[in-house]
């Protein structure tokens, strides 16, 4: 008894160690990232001063500013800094967690996130959780029936669907569900023209209007889910141990779901956590065919205005939630595989 | 985690106004998009963001399908000298929260404005007016340093009166985000506005002093698929593209309606380099393009082909139709070519003078439409090698501010309201000063007298030849001015049109407030 309290408590040991010193590495990687982060958008082309007043060659508006208002308004924004005060003022700013002003937007940057993150989180959290859940299920039920119909025509369906554009899909699914059957709103992430009497009508509203958006977002990831569980699933499914959990008696689901899923898991989930990065992407897309309100639009504006506020805040949450993601793969890791506990780090 | 987002969702713009679905009256809904907090100073610098501020706001001038005429002025006298403007006030107009507007309202704004600068106001204000005066409550008199010919369109009809009262306490303008700064004098008050969903919700001011407002409420809603929202019923407008416009053509519940958008497309020439500096070289692109088919061909038919004289004929007022032209001549552009010592064409086609030197040129295009291709295939026609460079529009924007090309395609508008834009095509108060502008002496002695020139007969002379000028030097060639489309349900509004030159300083639109007016915005 004292000898497994022992054995578990050197194991404690060691996973904290491991996790501290993962924890130093990415903590290095997120001050490189914070350089980076403040140096990538002043490198872009174009003036923000110019967005700001309208006075770029393709403004709108054509007269000059005079000298007496730049110059203050330069000052109001800040833009009168150097460099290295500029730099001085991110850090001393992010350091107690106020990523800026928007000088596009004209107010702070942790409301414009504040106001769109959520529903950004919403869409990508339903999209995932809707694809991880679906591409696992036909991906295992594609490995057990392997060679079958049923794994035949998963494979086939799948596979188009993964060559049709997500354009194309959302579009499709628009036309369908909205227009022709009238079932989902075409647009936006709640009816912003009336006002709702309780909170449940409200949060139906809000699902309602979800469903299309997270859907085209979900079949777009599907297909890479299935596919690698269904690989995965198939290497599991020929070790020995899962022909020994067949010979010991066990139940079809019980080896597929309790013996060999668990390990099949592995890549898939790793999958997932690198496929965020790549989902900012889709999620423009869907954003701007849904009319959706989320950082996606945010940054695509903040990039044509030469936000430097918001464009260093957005890669600084991208590179975030790429850190944060492999941290959290790597906690992932050590519960599902037994093996990373006796890495050293 | 998607309860504790839903939880959070629910409790963001709790507090936001919308419409019980049992509301009567009439609700207008329109596509639209985030152009910032409809204040004066908190709009982004952008029209539809100015737009929707006039929906709150008025100024002492507005305009209607004609021209100028009196708003919250009801008349004025400009003096002899150009130099002094007097406004006479109408009666019982009243802010939002009840209180009147006075001529000290008037003033306040402009001490205000001098104090805050604005990014568009101030560059029409600052140096130009040089103090405002009240005479009482209902008279108002500028003080110009200078006699200012665009004053009534790009001062008076622009700038809004802000309510002394309010703005008096506000010493953060442009992110002051209170209710109170969207208090104006308007046919409408905001109800809600949500930055991240791009929309807005207005309701008609029941007292304003233009009369009854036919909208009860007006929505702006962001839409990612405008002409299914249309055609389905959810919004009730929008404007289409050409592509959207043949669509709904054939659509009898569908109207459309057709205007200008003051909206540019236009080659630029590097007038600081060898080539592009030589005016046989730009006479030869001149006759070389083919703008009526370049219309046809790029726009499908939504645009009118360019002017050499860069004003548009859409601004019948200051158009001039006596200036050179350049009818599609290749032979002609094959010639100038060879005046030029281009007399070689190679194997492949492309010129070459006597030293040898290729007659190729970098030509910046920002990415849309087809246009930059045709243009490409003509000049290759004449033994012109075009390299295309494709830039997004920020970084194009930069290096055509700091002349760093050769040739280059421009989008933009600001081509509409008072023809003092003409004056940012030399090197005069153009941002930034540069190089590749146009200096033209005779030129730029017209853009500074023009400024000034308060008699429109005389007025019309100078721009008459400064048109001239630019379609004899052709430092920039127009290709085309794009036209605008409204397309909506009828049956709730009708009467939309375009405003003659663009709302205030050249906004073209079809949504000036007048559209809502039940008297069209005849004075009571």
């Amino acid at each position: 008894m004292s000898c497994s309290c022992e054995k578990g408590s050197v194991r404690l040991r060691r996973q904290l160690a491991y996790l501290a010193g993962r924890a130093g590495e990415y903590a290095i990687t997120l001050l490189v990232i914070l350089a980076i982060n403040f140096a990538l958008p002043r490198l872009l082309p174009g003036d923000s001063f110019a967005y700001i007043t309208g006075s770029t060659s393709s403004a709108d508006y054509a007269g000059a500013l005079d000298a007496h208002s730049q110059k203050v308004l330069r000052a109001y924004y800040g833009l009168d800094l150097s460099l290295q005060e500029q730099f001085v003022l991110y850090l001393s700013q992010l350091a107690v967690g106020d990523l800026g002003y928007s000088h596009f937007f004209k107010v702070s940057v942790n409301q414009l996130i504040a106001e769109r993150l959520p529903w950004s989180m919403l869409l990508v959290v339903t999209g995932v959780f809707v694809a991880l859940v679906v591409g696992v299920a036909l991906g295992v039920l594609s490995a057990w029936r392997r060679s079958g119909n049923m794994d035949r025509g998963l494979w086939a369906l799948l596979t188009a669907l993964r060559s049709v554009p997500s354009f194309f899909l959302g579009s499709l699914l628009l036309l369908i569900f909205s227009v022709h059957w009238n079932l989902f709103p075409l647009f936006g992430a709640r009816d912003m023209t009336l006002i709702y009497p309780t909170a449940l009508e409200r949060m139906e509203d809000i699902l309602h209007h979800l469903t299309l958006p997270a859907l085209t977002l979900a079949m777009g990831e599907v297909t890479g889910k299935y596919l690698l569980t269904r690989a995965a699933m198939l290497d599991t499914l020929r070790e020995e141990y899962i022909m020994f959990s067949r010979a010991r008696g066990f139940s079809d689901t019980a080896v597929m779901f309790r013996h060999a899923l668990p390990n099949a898991l592995i890549p898939v989930i790793t999958h997932t956590g690198m496929r965020l990065g790549v989902m900012m992407g889709g999620m423009i897309f869907v954003e701007s065919l849904f009319g959706y309100p989320g950082m996606g639009k945010l940054f695509v504006d903040a990039m044509s205005a030469r936000d430097l506020q918001v464009l260093q805040s957005g890669f600084l949450m991208t590179s975030v939630v790429m850190v944060v993601m492999n941290l959290a793969l790597d906690l992932v890791y050590v519960r599902l595989d037994p093996r990373v506990e006796v890495t050293k780090p | 985690m998607l309860a504790v987002l839903l939880l959070v969702l629910l409790l963001v713009g709790c507090g936001q106004s919308g419409a019980t679905k049992d509301k009567k009256g009439m609700t207008l809904t329109l596509a639209g998009d985030d152009y910032g907090y409809p204040s004066p100073y908190g709009f982004y610098p952008r029209g539809p963001g100015y737009l929707r501020m006039t929906l709150l706001f008025d100024t002492l001038a507005w305009k209607d399908e004609k021209g100028v005429i009196p708003w919250l002025a009801g008349q004025w006298q400009m003096s002899a000298d150009g130099r002094t403007w007097t406004f006479d006030l109408r009666d019982n107009i009243r802010w939002h929260d009840g209180k009147a507007l006075t001529a000290e309202d008037v003033v306040f704004t402009y001490e205000y404005l001098d104090q805050h600068p604005h990014p568009w106001f101030s560059r029409e204000v600052k140096g130009v007016v040089e103090r405002v005066e009240a005479r009482g409550e209902k008279q108002v008199v500028f003080y110009l340093s200078r006699a200012y010919a665009p004053f009534l369109n790009n001062i008076a009809a622009t700038v809004p009166v802000l309510p002394r009262h309010i703005w008096a306490d506000i010493v953060d303008p442009a992110s002051c985000t209170d209710t109170r700064a969207v208090m104006g004098s308007g046919p409408f008050r905001l109800t809600g506005y949500d930055k991240a969903a791009g929309s807005y919700n207005f309701e008609a001011n029941r007292d304003y002093f233009r009369g009854v407002n036919k909208v009860d409420r007006l929505f702006f809603v962001k839409v990612g698929q405008p002409l299914m929202a249309l055609q389905k019923g959810e919004i009730d407008g929008f404007n289409p593209d050409m592509d959207q416009v043949a669509l709904l053509k054939n659509n009898s519940n569908i109207r459309i309606c057709e205007g200008n958008s003051f909206w540019i497309y236009r080659l630029l020439f590097n007038m600081s380099q060898d080539v592009t500096g030589d005016i046989r070289f730009r006479q030869a692109m001149a006759h070389a393009l083919n703008l009526p088919e370049l219309v046809e061909r790029a726009m499908h038919g939504g645009a009118l082909p360019g002017s050499p004289g860069y004003i548009s004929p859409e601004l019948n007022e200051w158009y001039y139709t006596g200036i050179t032209r350049y009818p599609y001549d290749p032979e002609k552009s094959r010639k100038l070519l060879e005046a030029m010592g281009y007399d070689r064409v190679n194997s492949q086609g492309i010129r070459e003078n006597a030293a040898g030197q290729r007659l190729s040129l970098e030509m910046l295009t920002f990415q849309q439409g087809q246009d930059a291709e045709i243009i490409k295939q003509w000049l290759l026609m004449i033994g012109v090698e075009v390299r295309l460079r494709a830039l997004e529009k920020s970084a194009h924007d930069k290096l055509i501010d700091s002349s760093q090309y050769q040739l280059a395609i421009n989008g933009h508008g600001g081509i509409g309201g008072d023809p003092i834009f003409l004056n940012q095509l030399a090197a005069i108060n153009a941002i930034p000063a540069s190089a590749a502008l146009y200096h033209n002496p005779e030129y730029l002695q017209l853009a500074e007298q023009q400024a000034y020139q308060t008699n429109p007969v005389e007025r019309r002379q100078s721009l008459a030849r400064m048109q001239s000028l630019l379609a004899e030097d052709l430092p920039t060639l127009p290709l085309y001015y794009r036209k605008s489309y409204f397309a909506y349900r009828p049956g709730k509004i009708e009467g939309w049109f375009y405003t003659s030159g663009g709302i205030a300083m050249g906004i073209p639109t079809e949504m000036n407030k007048l559209v809502f007016l039940g008297d069209g915005g005849t004075p009571p």
